[in-house]
């Protein structure tokens, strides 16, 4: 082969450069000097950088590896960084090249690694500006891929640092507006550079595999979501879940179940010593499942001490218990509240059938602290037997059913993180 | 075939430049780029060497818009790279042009020059076709290096040509190439080279 052969140096310091991108780039940054070179145009200096920060990067030029099954090379790297209402944002932007698939951009943000490359397909509709965002009542919505991408944020951006070879103009100091909108697992971002439109299509690939392709480790667990990060159930996750959803329906239709057992007791009443006292006699016919008392007062605002004796059929005493039923009610800040309970509620469980003697008495009771209060008038009475024990069954559709909406919860708290960094605003 | 050394170093350089255009030192990094005879030419239809790409002669590949079957191909220079027109035959034995070049990828088939001017319009200049407005993003000339295969025109070695493509922002590239005062035109899609796959 016959022609002459030229080292390609830098024109402004004379460092040898390296060409690792393929025929569409257009721009060459030294890495010793800063020097912007023009590489369609013999490498004509372009312009000089001084006083350059290399970004916190692990990836270097000329590094290689693979993401999606496709090789990349570094060939490039541009620092960037986003300043709004005093916050300040920094990202670094490597080129990649591959000879079978072209330019992309591998990007370094909060731990996270992002993969942007260009989409040329149609959008519907064709673009969005930054005037429409900002007139629209609803996030605006753009459809490509078969998806709908929900805008999700406008970015305006300064180029800090320049590195290698790039397949456009990048220069340190150039401001770049883009127009991001996001859907489940990719994002749109359109940028319009005079009459140059461009949209780039960002997927957030596996990390662990592409920091090991390129022969690094990560940075560690990144401390927030990155709205391209799908939702990662836990081991087991969804096991348990239908486990929980499959619990806590059966519990719930069993405890329905439960609950309609048991059968109304007449009692035979009879007046006790004093005004709110009585004794009760229950025919008991049957000694299936429990015997359940519900004593109904009015007390409102008030407490009441509440004695209650059970004998069985034979006078033998069943139990005795003191119980206290308190109510409160009130309105605070406009908001009105209430707490405790105007019944008393007790069960046993019978040995033998036969007629049950209940003597219930009102020994005590007062009114809440600073509160106008109106103790017990009257009393309602009232029997239940064969009655069957639910509460196990509320105890089990109260643990399952946490557990059944664990998935649906971590990803509604998943797509609310992945959306917190949205400038969107419906007073926008 | 003359083998090189590292200007800056001195180191061989081997025979990289049978293969490539620019080729780095793999001692000190340096870039080496051979000015001219970028590619041999030898014969009437040139020499084409391999290169990485998604698409091969006589490999059906899948597409979005249907399975082709590469049955000829052509190589332009645009002097600091190439790309490759392949000629492919769709299921129905269609003819279409398949451009690839470094995974931009684009199917395009003759379309009416009716409305379409016949010598190159500027870069950033907007010309109506199909009842869209296409703005000219690319104007430039090109070089014929070699073709193989069965092609459905004539093409000749060394032939040099001015290309421009034009954009309405709709997923299509209408491109123009201008031979001596005759215009031919295409139109067709981009295809997403993610999305590119053999067929079964």
């Amino acid at each position: 082969m016959r022609g002459e052969v030229a080292a390609v140096s830098c024109p402004s310091c004379g460092a040898g450069l390296m060409a690792l991108g393929g025929g569409r780039v257009v721009l060459q940054v030294c890495a010793h000097c800063g020097a912007a070179l023009d590489a369609v145009d013999n490498y004509r200096l372009l312009k000089t950088f001084a006083d350059r920060r290399r970004p916190a990067s692990p990836f270097q030029l000329g590094m290689k590896g693979q993401i999606a099954g496709i090789d990349w090379t570094v060939i490039g790297i541009l620092g960037w960084a986003e300043t709004w209402k005093g916050e300040r944002w920094n990202w670094t932007d490597h080129q990649l090249f591959s000879p079978t698939h072209g330019y992309a951009w591998l990007t370094l943000e909060d731990g996270h690694l992002i993969l942007t490359r260009a989409w040329r397909g149609p959008l519907g509709p064709n673009w969005i500006t930054s005037q429409t965002v900002e007139l629209a009542e609803h996030p605006p919505t753009i459809r490509a891929r078969n998806r709908t991408y929900t805008y999700y944020e406008t970015s305006d951006a300064r180029i800090s640092y320049a590195d290698g070879e790039f397949s456009s103009v990048a220069m340190v100091g150039d401001r770049v507006q883009s127009l991001c909108f996001l859907a489940e697992d990719e994002m749109l971002t359109l940028t319009q550079t005079g009459t140059e439109r461009e949209v780039e299509l960002s997927t957030w690939p596996q990390q662990a595999e592409t920091w090991a392709s390129f022969g690094l480790t990560s940075l560690g667990k990144p401390w927030r979501v990155h709205p391209l990060q799908p939702y990662r159930p836990w081991p087991n996750e969804r096991f348990l879940g239908a486990t929980g959803a499959v619990l806590a329906f059966v519990s719930l239709i069993m405890g329905l179940l439960l609950l309609a057992q048991g059968e109304k007791v007449q009692p035979v009443m009879q007046p006790g010593a004093s005004r709110l006292a009585f004794e009760a006699e229950l025919p008991i016919t049957h000694t299936r499942g429990l015997i359940r008392l519900v004593v109904q007062t009015d007390l409102y605002n008030a407490w009441s001490g509440i004695d209650v004796e059970i004998t069985d059929p034979d006078d033998a005493p069943v139990f005795q218990t003191a119980r206290e039923v308190g109510y409160y009610q009130g309105v605070e800040g406009g908001e009105s509240w209430s707490e405790g309970n105007q019944t008393l509620s007790i069960s046993f469980r019978p040995e033998v059938a036969g007629n049950y003697r209940v003597s219930l008495d009102v020994p005590e009771g007062g009114s809440g602290e600073g509160v106008e209060g109106s103790p017990i008038r009257t009393m309602q009475f009232l029997a239940y037997q064969g009655e069957a024990a639910s509460f196990w069954m509320w105890l089990v559709f109260a643990i399952s059913l946490p557990i059944a909406g664990l998935t649906p919860l971590r990803s509604w708290l998943h797509h609310k993180a992945r959306w917190r960094g949205s400038d969107w605003s419906e007073e926008d | 075939m003359e083998r090189r050394n590292c200007l800056k170093c001195g180191a061989d350089l081997g025979e990289s430049f049978r293969w490539a255009r620019m080729v780095n030192c793999d001692h000190c990094g340096t870039a080496h780029v051979l000015r001219d005879a970028v590619f041999t030419v030898a014969g009437s239809s040139g020499v084409l060497h391999e290169t990485p790409g998604l698409v091969h002669m006589l490999q059906p590949f899948v597409t979005p818009k249907g399975t082709f079957d590469p049955v000829g191909m052509v190589r332009f220079s645009y002097g600091r790279g190439a790309w490759d027109e392949f000629w492919a035959l769709d299921e129905a034995g269609s003819g279409a042009w398949i451009s690839v070049d470094e995974g931009d990828i684009v199917l395009q088939r003759p379309t009416s020059d009716k409305d379409l001017p016949h010598f190159p319009p500027a870069l950033g200049s907007t010309i109506g076709h199909d009842s869209e407005d296409w703005t000219v993003t690319e104007a430039e000339t090109a070089r014929c290096i070699g073709f193989r295969g069965q092609l459905p025109e004539a093409f000749e070695l060394d032939e040099v040509f001015t290309f421009v493509n034009a954009s309405c922002g709709d997923g299509r590239l209408l491109s123009g190439e201008f031979h001596a005062g005759a215009a031919t035109w295409f139109i067709g899609p981009w295809l997403d080279s993610f999305e590119l796959g053999r067929p079964g």
